[in-house]
This record gives C-alpha cells, sequence and structure tokens, in this order.
C-alpha cells in the first residue's frame, strides 16, 4: 500500500477512535450525571422526609410531655364525666331545672321564673384560648324575688356547689321594690333579681390520631 | 519517538557525504559519517530504520545555488502566497528545493517587499539519501539550506558594526563556503570543493579574488567599496590572515570554531573534523531556517504529527472526561452514602415515634386538647363569677355611709373579655338624708371615696347627676310623709381576679 494511502488510512483510524472516545466520553458523562442528578434527587427527597421524622418525633415527645403534666387532671374530669359531673358531661337541662327547684326550696325562696335555651355549638370570645374545644353553650335566664340580697349569694353557692353542670353567671340585676327600711314582713319580697348565666359543656373529644403513617 | 520531542535526528548532506548526528535535547549523543557510495547508503538505510520515530532535519550543502533578490506588491494570507509561488516558478519553474526568504519592505515608492529567492540548481546529490529517507518512512520535518543556517550562527559577528559588505568564508569538512552579507543581511553564497593541489594559503587567496570578481560582475560591489573579510577557521588551519592580499586593506575578522564549541556545548575534536556539527546543533537546539522541502516530501512528519496531535487531544479529551465522570460519580456515590445515612436515621426516628405511640393510651384526645380541657377546667373553677364580689365590696362601702341608699345593682361581665377579666357594677344610689344640695353632695363624694378605698375596686365613676334635687311625695292618707331623693348613677370597675399561672401541675 502506498505511504501516503497508508497515512491516511492510519489517520483515518486515529480519528474514528478519537470520534468513538468522545461519544463514549459524552455517554459516560450523561449517564454518571443522569446518576448524580438521580442521588442528588433522592437525597433532598430523603432530607425532607428527615425533617419530617424529626418534626413527628419533636411532636409525639412534647405530646407525650403534655400528656404527663396534663394527664392526671384530665383522668380527674374523665372520672367526673362518668360520674355525670363537670365539664366533660353533656348538660342535662331536665336535672339542672330539678336542681333550680331543689334550691328554691331549700333556699325557701319565692319562687323562680326560668328559661333554658337548647345547648349549641358556640366560640365565645370569652374561651377563644381553647379555640380547640368543642364548646357547647346553653344560655338561662332566671328571674326571682328575694327578701335579702344574701339569697342571691346563697344561690349562686348552691348552683356552683352542684357539679353537674358548669354555669358561668354573666349578669344580674338586683333592684329595690321599695324605698325606705326593709319591711319585716317574712311574706312580702324586698328585692328582685333577673340573672342571666351560660351553661357550658364539651362534645365528646375525638380520640387522637397516630402519627405514623 | 516524535512524542519523545527531545530526540532528533540531524542530517548534513554534501556532494561527497552525509553526516548524521542524534540528539537527544541540546545534547549530541553520536555522530555518523556516511560516504555517498551503496555501503555508505546501505549503513545509512541502518541507521535510519533504527531512529524512525525521531523527526529527521536534513541540511543541504548544495554546490550548486541560486541568489536572487526580488521585489513583490505589499500582500498578506493566500494573495501573498500566490505571488510567492509564481515568482518562484518564475525564476526556478522545475526545481524541487527553492524557497523565498523575507528580506525587508521598501521605504520608498510602492513599498513593496523585497524577498531572496533561493533554490538549489542541482539536487542530484540529495536524491539518493532523500530515497533512503522515503524508504524508511522516516519523519522528515524539513530541508535547509547551510549557507542560511550559517548566517544564524554567525550572526553576532554579522550584526558588529562595521562595513556593509562582508564576506564570510567557512572552513567546512569538505570545503570552502563563501557567503556574501549585505549590511548583515545574506546576498549570496557559493560552495567551493577543497583542493588538494593547493596551499591552503593560495587557495584561499584565489577563492577570494573569484568571489571579488564576480560580486563585481554582479554590480553588488564598487570597485573601491570597502568589503570585509570574516574568516571562520579550525585552529589547525595553517593560514596567516595578514598574509592574505586584500584590495582595500581591510582587517580580517578570524573566528575561531573552538570558540563556538564551548557555547554549543560541543567537543573542540568534533568541530575540527565536522564544524557542519556546530549548524546541526543550532537545530538541535530550536533554530530553524527557510524550509526547502515542498509538502508531498514532509507528508509523512505532517502525517504522524497530527496523528500524535490526535493522540494528545484524544488522551486529554479522555482524561478530562474520566476526570469528570468520576466527580460526577463521587458526588452521586457521597449523596448515595448520605441517602442511606439518612434513611438509618428515619426508620430510628420512626421506630422512637412507634415506641412513643405505644405510650398514649387509646381513645384519649389530642394532648393539645388534653391541655386545653384542662386549663379550662382550671380557669372555670379560679374564677367563680357571680356577684358576690360587687356585693361584698358595695356592703362594705354602704356599711360605712348609713346617709346612702342602694336601689338597684347591675352586675355584668362583658361577654367579650377573657373569662379573668373585668367584671363592672352599676349602681344606683340615693342619699336618704334630708339635707340640701350641698350636704347631698358632700355624703356622695364621701361614699365614692369609700368606695375607691375598697380593695377590689379599679374605678368608680359618676355616670348621671339627678336633674331635681329631692322631694317630699305622698297622699293624704299615708301615716308617714315619702321623702324622695334624687337617684346618682354610679359605675364601678371592679379589678381583674389575679390568677396564678394556669397550669395542670397540683
Amino acid at each position: 500500500m502506498p505511504i501516503i494511502k497508508q497515512g491516511r488510512l492510519s489517520l483515518s483510524i486515529n480519528l474514528a477512535f478519537l470520534g468513538l472516545i468522545f461519544i463514549g466520553l459524552i455517554f459516560l458523562l450523561g449517564w454518571m450525571n443522569h446518576y448524580r442528578q438521580q442521588q442528588a434527587h433522592a437525597l433532598a427527597i430523603q432530607k425532607s422526609s428527615l425533617a419530617l421524622a424529626k418534626q413527628t418525633l419533636k411532636k409525639v415527645k412534647n405530646d407525650l410531655a403534655v400528656l404527663a403534666e396534663y394527664g392526671p387532671h384530665y383522668a380527674i374530669l374523665l372520672d367526673r364525666a362518668r360520674r355525670h359531673e363537670g365539664l366533660l358531661n353533656p348538660t342535662n337541662s331536665q336535672a339542672w331545672i330539678n336542681q333550680l327547684q331543689a334550691q328554691q326550696k331549700n333556699l325557701q325562696l319565692f319562687n323562680i321564673a326560668y328559661s333554658m335555651d337548647l345547648t349549641q355549638p358556640s366560640k365565645p370570645s370569652f374561651i377563644s384560648a381553647y379555640a380547640n374545644l368543642p364548646v357547647r353553650l346553653s344560655a338561662i335566664s332566671l328571674d326571682f324575688d328575694m327578701l335579702h340580697e344574701e339569697d342571691l349569694l346563697q344561690l349562686t353557692d348552691a348552683l356552683a356547689a352542684d357539679q353537674s353542670a358548669v354555669i358561668i353567671w354573666r349578669d344580674c340585676e338586683i333592684t329595690r321594690l321599695y324605698p325606705g327600711p326593709w319591711s319585716s314582713n317574712q311574706l312580702k319580697a324586698n328585692l328582685h333579681s333577673k340573672c342571666r348565666l351560660d351553661s357550658l359543656s364539651m362534645d365528646k373529644l375525638s380520640a387522637r390520631q397516630g402519627m405514623l403513617p | 519517538m516524535l512524542n519523545n520531542k527531545a530526540a532528533k535526528l540531524i542530517l548534513c548532506v554534501n556532494h561527497q557525504q552525509l553526516l548524521a548526528g542524534y540528539w537527544l535535547g541540546n545534547q549530541l549523543q553520536s555522530h555518523f559519517l556516511f560516504k555517498d557510495d551503496d555501503a555508505g547508503h546501505l549503513a545509512c538505510a541502518g541507521l535510519l530504520e533504527k531512529y524512525r520515530h525521531c523527526p529527521v532535519y536534513l541540511i543541504a550543502d548544495a554546490r550548486e545555488e541560486d541568489y536572487r533578490l526580488g521585489n513583490l506588491p505589499h500582500t498578506s494570507g493566500k494573495t501573498k502566497r500566490a505571488l510567492l509561488l509564481r515568482k518562484l516558478n518564475q525564476f526556478y519553474r522545475g526545481l524541487a528545493f527553492r524557497t523565498a526568504i523575507y528580506r525587508h519592505r521598501h521605504k520608498e515608492q510602492r513599498q513593496d517587499d523585497c524577498y531572496l529567492f533561493f533554490a538549489i540548481n542541482n539536487d542530484s546529490f540529495l536524491q539518493n539519501w532523500l530515497s533512503l529517507i522515503q524508504a524508511a518512512n522516516s519523519l522528515l520535518v524539513g530541508i535547509y539550506p547551510i549557507a542560511l543556517l550559517s548566517s544564524l550562527l554567525h550572526q553576532d559577528a554579522l550584526s558588529k558594526l562595521g562595513e556593509p559588505h562582508r564576506v564570510l568564508c567557512e572552513q567546512l569538512s569538505c570545503g570552502l563556503r563563501q557567503s556574501y552579507f549585505y549590511q548583515g543581511q545574506l546576498q549570496f553564497s557559493r560552495f567551493v570543493a577543497s583542493s588538494s593541489l593547493q596551499a591552503a594559503h593560495e587557495f584561499y587567496q584565489d577563492e577570494w579574488e573569484k568571489m571579488r570578481r564576480y560580486l563585481l560582475g554582479q554590480h553588488l560591489i564598487e570597485a573601491d567599496s570597502p568589503l570585509q573579510l570574516i574568516l571562520v577557521l579550525a585552529p589547525e588551519t595553517l593560514i596567516d590572515p595578514t598574509s592574505l592580499r586584500l584590495e582595500q586593506n581591510q582587517p580580517v575578522q578570524l573566528i575561531n570554531y573552538l570558540d563556538y564549541a564551548k557555547t554549543k556545548q560541543l567537543a573542540a575534536k568534533l568541530i575540527s573534523t565536522a564544524p557542519e556539527l556546530l549548524h546541526m546543533q543550532l537545530i538541535a537546539s530550536g533554530q530553524l531556517v527557510a524550509n526547502l522541502a515542498n509538502d508531498s516530501l514532509l507528508k509523512t512528519y505532517q502525517s504522524q504529527r497530527l496523528k500524535n496531535r490526535l493522540h494528545t487531544l484524544t488522551g486529554a479529551m479522555a482524561c478530562l472526561g474520566l476526570i469528570g465522570a468520576a466527580l460526577l460519580f463521587y458526588q452521586g456515590a457521597k449523596d448515595q452514602s448520605a441517602l442511606q445515612k439518612t434513611a438509618n436515621q428515619i426508620a430510628a426516628m420512626q421506630a422512637q415515634v412507634q415506641h412513643y405511640e405505644q405510650q398514649w393510651p387509646a381513645k384519649l384526645p389530642a394532648a393539645s386538647q388534653i391541655k386545653s380541657a384542662v386549663l379550662l377546667d382550671l380557669a372555670l373553677t379560679k374564677i367563680s363569677h357571680s356577684p358576690r364580689r360587687a356585693m361584698q365590696t358595695l356592703s362594705a362601702a354602704l356599711d360605712e355611709s348609713p346617709a346612702i341608699q342602694l336601689n338597684q345593682l347591675t352586675w355584668q361581665v362583658y361577654p367579650e373579655k377573657p373569662i379573668n377579666e373585668q367584671e363592672t357594677a352599676l349602681i344606683s344610689v340615693e342619699v336618704i338624708d334630708d339635707a340640701g344640695a350641698n350636704q347631698q353632695d358632700f355624703l356622695l363624694a364621701n361614699f365614692i371615696r369609700k368606695l375607691k378605698s375598697q380593695p377590689m375596686v379599679a374605678k368608680v365613676s359618676l355616670l348621671s347627676m339627678p336633674a331635681k334635687a329631692s322631694l317630699i311625695s305622698g297622699n293624704t292618707l299615708d301615716e308617714k310623709t315619702v321623702f324622695h331623693s334624687p337617684e346618682f348613677k354610679l359605675k364601678i370597675d371592679l379589678k381583674p381576679v389575679q390568677l396564678a399561672p394556669l397550669s395542670g401541675k397540683k
């Protein structure tokens, strides 16, 4: 074979080899880059999962700490609810009215006119700090005569002592019925009182959802 | 190998012999002399085969050379190459070894470029050796005229200030080379074979005269032009420069080859026998002059050079690519390792979460709801809102103010305020003492003062004053006259209940 042709052939082989190396390197680099990107993407997802797991663990620990702190008192609330008492006990309107009647007789009040709304879900502003609770309110109004202002305090104490419902007194208007000194007649009222109350209870709290997927 | 750039095979050819030198870097390793006969050719072929991968440089010391000065319009690029080729074809059509050397650019008129055109008129002395080189497939880099190398070798001597016309006489292994320089630039050169019939002194004198006559004939010098002679001799040459009869009595400048030998790192003994080694050393050190060879002779070298460059490029690309790929792989592997570590951490955390989850009693609500329920219960327990505080406060103040009678009390808790916030009592009082307006005001002010002094009172405000003073009204049938005092309305803001921080702990 002539030298020039031989040289050309050799050169062509070299060029082909260079081309092959080039293509091979492009493939290698592309593959390696794909591999790196895949790993980087997987790592990013994994890191996000790790952050989530850290958060979950922290939350679970925090929940357990809360349970350790407030659990005993909550157990008391549950116990009272079993005895139809306290905050977790649903308001029983009839029982409370019976209680009111009993107190009226017990305290020898003239009579007590009452009205009681049905309980309904409410988010009153005065308990906005506990907004995550399913609170129910029932508005109550009382209208009664008294011999002496002490009767009102005795009634509030008696109703507060009753654990079957949680009562919050909202307002009271006490009016003197007659001017001048009070009558000594025990059958004649000296004062008239109109009060508004709220009966507060909670719906049953749903059980906690586990944090593991 | 061409890759080994330090290795070079440099050949110097004249009509009688070929001098070959093998260089590694700047150091001459070995040299060989081959006669222009069959034995010499055979031995030379063996040498070329031995060093077939070394680049080969060929120096031509020709007897028949032609030098011409010529002008070309100042051009560049393809035009310049075309013009030069045309001029070379015009001067030396059919000659294989020819070249053009740029001299200077004229300053007058068209400002043409001046070139020295050079060719070897008779290249028969080269052909045998070139056939051997081609047969061995040696890497011929170029063919260089020795006269140009001489001008490069003696550059220092030629550039010294002195006469513009100079003749450089060099004693080479097979004869004398006379080169004429004008203002330090080579214009013409001739080779004269040594004569064994003449004494050295006479030989030099004769050749000097011939040279002078030739230069006069060519109108390169005038008859009275001073022509300086530079003699480059080996120390053994028994010539007395002062005995040479020069027309203009110009001093002869003598250069000893041994001086070069020291600077060119060559043994003095070698220079004495083969002064061409000095020219070869120039090429070995990378100083090249105009190349006489055409492209077809250099194809092998150029092809090899291209291949080498391709190899280098391929190697560099492969290295860079592999480094890049390794870096990418390293990053990927690092991420993969981190991925495994993170997966372990997640698994450990999930196990912990599971462990803690198992500790949570079944059916219990969320922790936040437990906390809220407990705190609400505690708040409701601690704050039992009732009119008791307002009534106690009023009782205390009324006990100290017997002239004041309470007619109405309205106690309320603002529903929009937090559970432990302020309670308010609105009261309606009258002064029951039968007194004048001033006395009533005094008694009321005293009552307000008493109220303000109560510990649970935050603020007392007088909301309305009566429009009329006291009046007495009644019926004739009444046993007793009813005394009506004017009513004053007051607002009492009670202090908020101070609570201990809410906590589930007992």
